[in-house]
């Protein structure tokens, strides 16, 4: 039987011993080439008994070179495969396949630029049973009229040759024929007639060739046909009759001719017309003739690409059956409104890359059973109530790429079974919606759409996250809001509810501050994870940004966190100018501060003192006065520190303080717990002047001479491990320092720079460290 | 992909598969290295080359206006044994460009 090959593992095995031609297994087919190594083989061929297929690839140079095929009996086989192989001379290609043990396949394939003589009839003898044949070369060549006499079976024929004259007579005996591929010849005509010798055909391809003229009777006797393919023939006109004698087409393809008008009742015979496509025109036809597609009850699909500029509004009345239309590409500004009066059946509608603006409210009204209607690349500036008021199926909307501004904020009430929404590159602001109803309805236009999965409003300008997106759309997957103007998020943000695995794009907004809560215990949702893309915003990292920075950092982890999941590689702040350009993962936290007066306050009521500036830093909740490099001599009257901060750190570091002030005549002072006056010109300190809470001291660089004991007593219960920074003063070693020298070795741990501390008051100056009391305090000399 | 589809499928640009014993190739570094490829050592390759390179596609009579279709040479990477040109002969993987398959591409020409 057909299909089941003599040949198999043991014959390719055997075949490579013998050595003439080599054979090797790759998956399931053998190849074998002729003769074994050649670099250029004679034959390769390529045997796959699962499909049944042999194809035999030639290079020749003679058709004597026949004799080196291989010695082997496939089998039958239903398809050979024969490419850039010679015609065998006079002998039949049947002799070929009997030769190989393969002589009554049911497809020829025959491709070959190198013919290397004409094709005759004695080449398709002995090839009864051959039910499909593909002829195919790109030199012209010459068909002779008995060519295809002993082929009675023939059901397919494919001729491709450059073929200029089909002669009538070929067809004589293929009463069998069912289909006809002569797409890509040089055909001027068809030979009159032939139609009513082949009673079964029902495919005609004629695509690309030259039937310029074609007249009703070129097709007298086709009433067999049930599509026919004419694209690419150069055609300008048709004659209104010219598919007269074809009743029961289903499929007609006139694409890529050169029409410029169509003929008014051209498909008015063809009631069981399924499908045209008229697409790629290559002259300008601007509009369609009335009723073109009118009254055939089973017509489904339309491919309409030809440069239109108008439609009839009467186009396809009574066409109830009419499943997809495609649009696509034209040059329509609007449509009638009653263009799709009688398309209760459309489900989908394609009208991008259009020049639409404006389409009248009706349009879609009796279209309920619409499911995919594609706007894309038009230029709609808005949305009515009316529009979609009757899409009751509606599934996807594409409008990407449109002026779109204004959308009725009942536009969509109707379709609430829409799943995917592109809005994306529009003028979207909703700003409309924020200012009628922005107190009571925080929701957007698309609040009915309860079963949104996508929902794409990229490059617009959108300034909020809406409450319907978070709270409403459980469905929701894909929510990208890239490139608009959103310019901050606080937790209430992001609380999406969808189960959907959303994915929320933020990114390329403005986004100046991301707030979130500390914590919130017992937060919990039942929302899957929501992951976030929040990359190339222009931060601004300033103190409220702390817990945002540290759950990015993964040093806070509140309990909302499991939550969401944010995408911050490429999230950098774009202020302050401290922190420009720093990845918010590689922010310390202790960098993020907020100017304690706001840059509106008036000059009159700032408290920060004049010559300093002020921060708030949330991180360990401390106010910071910065009075550095100042040329002060004194303490300014410092603000009360907010009950809100705990901590107070006063930098007075190079100024020319005398002394330190008392507490009492500075409230703002004693609330101070860390103290940084490095660089002045203190030459005493008493208890009174040290705030009461201080747990941090830098005294580097002064003029002290002594602390006293008093003063030692104090440090000694308030200062924490490496507090304490005491070099770069004179100190005076002598007996009234026993004390401080007894308080830095019991207190090493305290006093960082300790090993630095020099006593001045000897010959050489020497290291305090190296120093014990009997050095310093002889026992004769003592107290 | 080895032979052509039987039947009912056809493809837009016309290959020629070929099994080569490669001895000499150009590896993905852009030089060339000598191939191991002996009687006893022997390193088969399938390719595909378009019969055509960059020549027409064929069944494209109504694409678009303003598009140009052609037939594109397209290669993958596969790992062979060979020797370097310079250095010990010692033989080594190294990774070869090898034409895999032919595609129709389009291209805008206005």
């Amino acid at each position: 039987p057909a299909g089941v090959a003599a040949f198999g593992r043991d014959e390719c095995n055997e075949m490579s011993i013998n050595m003439a031609c080599q054979c090797s297994p790759v998956m399931s087919e053998f190849e074998i080439i002729c003769p074994a190594y050649a670099e250029n083989p004679k034959f390769r061929m390529s045997i796959q008994p699962s499909r049944s297929f042999v194809q035999i690839v030639c290079n020749l140079t003679d058709t004597s070179d026949y004799k080196q095929l291989p010695k082997v009996r496939i089998g039958e086989m239903d398809i050979v495969q024969m490419q850039r192989c010679l015609l065998p001379g006079y002998t039949p290609i049947a002799g070929i396949l009997e030769n190989l043990g393969m002589p009554t396949p049911q497809m020829l394939i025959f491709e070959s630029d190198n013919l290397g003589m004409n094709v005759t009839r004695t080449h398709f003898e002995r090839l009864h049973g051959l039910k499909r044949l593909r002829f195919t070369s790109r030199r012209p060549t010459h068909i002779p009229a008995n060519l295809l006499n002993d082929l009675r079976n023939l059901s397919a024929l494919e001729l491709r040759a450059n073929i200029a004259e089909m002669p009538a007579h070929l067809f004589d005996n293929l009463e069998n024929l069912e289909s006809i591929e002569f797409g890509s010849n040089q055909l001027k005509h068809l030979p009159r007639g032939i139609f009513s010798k082949m009673p079964k055909l029902k495919h005609l391809n004629l695509w690309s060739n030259q039937l310029h003229n074609l007249t009703k009777y070129d097709f007298e006797g086709a009433t067999s046909v049930l599509d026919i393919d004419l694209h690419a023939n150069g055609i300008e006109v048709l004659p209104h009759d010219v598919f007269f004698f074809m009743p029961n087409l289903r499929e007609i393809n006139l694409s890529a001719n050169l029409f410029r008008s169509l003929p008014e009742g051209l498909f008015e015979h063809n009631t069981h017309l399924q499908q045209v496509r008229i697409s790629n025109n290559r002259a300008k036809l601007t509009t369609l003739p009335s009723r073109l597609f009118a009254n055939l009850p089973e017509l489904k699909v339309l491919f309409l690409k030809t440069d239109l500029e108008s439609l009839p509004g009467d186009l396809l009345e009574g066409s109830t059956g009419i499943t997809n239309i495609s649009l696509a590409s034209n040059r329509l500004t609007t449509l009638p409104a009653k263009l799709l009066e009688y398309q209760s059946n459309l489900l989908s509608l394609d009208l991008s890359h259009n020049q639409l603006t404006h389409l009248p409210d009706g349009i879609f009204e009796h279209n309920k059973e619409l499911k995919d209607l594609n706007l894309e690349s038009n230029y709609l500036t808005g949305i009515s109530s009316k529009l979609f008021s009757r899409l009751i199926s509606l599934e996807t909307l594409i409008m990407r790429n449109n002026r779109l501004n204004i959308i009725d904020h009942s536009a969509f009430t109707a379709t609430t079974w829409l799943r995917h929404l592109y809005l994306e590159h529009n003028n979207i602001d909703l700003q409309q919606s924020l200012l009628t109803n922005h107190v009571n309805d925080p929701n957007s236009p698309f609040s009915s759409l309860l079963n949104l999965e996508t929902l794409n409003l990229s490059h617009n300008s959108i300034m909020v996250i809406y409450y319907d997106w978070k709270i409403l759309m459980t469905k929701l997957h894909t929510l990208d809001l890239s490139y608009n103007n959103i310019s901050s998020l606080n937790f209430e943000d992001i609380q999406f509810i969808s189960r959907n695995k959303l994915e929320v794009n933020l990114t390329h907004n403005k986004i100046r501050s991301i707030h979130l809560e500390k914590d919130l215990p017992g937060y919990s949702t039942d929302s899957s994870i929501v992951n976030i893309d929040l990359n190339d915003n222009p931060l601004d990292c300033d103190c409220t940004m702390l817990y945002f920075v540290q759950l990015v950092r993964g040093v806070h982890r509140p309990s909302y966190s499991k939550y969401f999941k944010f995408q911050t590689d490429r999230l950098v702040c774009s202020k302050p100018s401290a922190l420009e350009g720093t990845s918010v993962k590689r922010i310390m936290a202790e960098k993020l501060l907020c100017p304690f007066d706001s840059p509106e306050t008036d000059m009159d009521k700032r408290m920060c003192p004049q010559g300093c500036s002020c921060w708030v830093r949330t991180f360990d909740k401390a106010l910071l006065v910065n009075c550095n490099n100042g040329n002060m001599t004194r303490v300014p009257r410092l603000p009360k520190r907010p009950q809100n901060l705990v901590r107070m750190e006063l930098h007075m570091e190079n100024n020319t303080l005398l002394n330190l002030p008392s507490g009492e005549m500075n409230p703002g002072y004693s609330e101070v717990t860390s103290l940084h006056v490095a660089g002045n010109n203190l030459t005493e300190i008493t208890t009174n002047q040290l705030p009461s809470r201080l747990d941090l001291l830098d005294l580097r660089r002064n003029h002290l001479q002594l602390l006293n004991a008093t003063l030692l007593g104090f440090l000694n219960h308030t200062m924490l491990r490496g507090s304490m920074k005491l070099s770069g003063n004179p100190w005076k070693c002598d007996c009234d320092a026993k004390q401080l020298l007894l308080f830095t070795q019991d207190n090493f741990d305290r006093i960082e720079d300790r090993g630095e501390m020099m006593c001045m008051n000897a010959e050489h100056p020497t290291r305090m460290v190296e120093l014990s009391t009997d050095d310093i305090c002889p026992a004769d000399q003592g107290v | 992909r080895v032979g052509t589809e039987p039947d009912d499928t056809i493809y837009l640009c016309r290959v020629t598969p070929r099994t080569i014993y490669p001895k000499k190739g150009l590896t993905t570094n852009n030089s060339w290295e000598l191939i191991v490829n002996t009687d006893e050592f022997k390193q088969a390759i399938q390719i595909e080359e378009c019969e055509i390179p960059n020549g027409p596609c064929e069944f494209t009579d109504s694409f678009p206006n303003g598009y140009k279709s052609y037939c594109k040479q397209h290669y993958v990477t596969r790992n062979l044994v060979s020797i370097k040109d310079e250095g010990p002969l010692d033989p080594s993987p190294e990774s070869f460009r090898i034409p895999s398959c032919c595609k129709c591409v389009l291209k805008k020409v206005n």
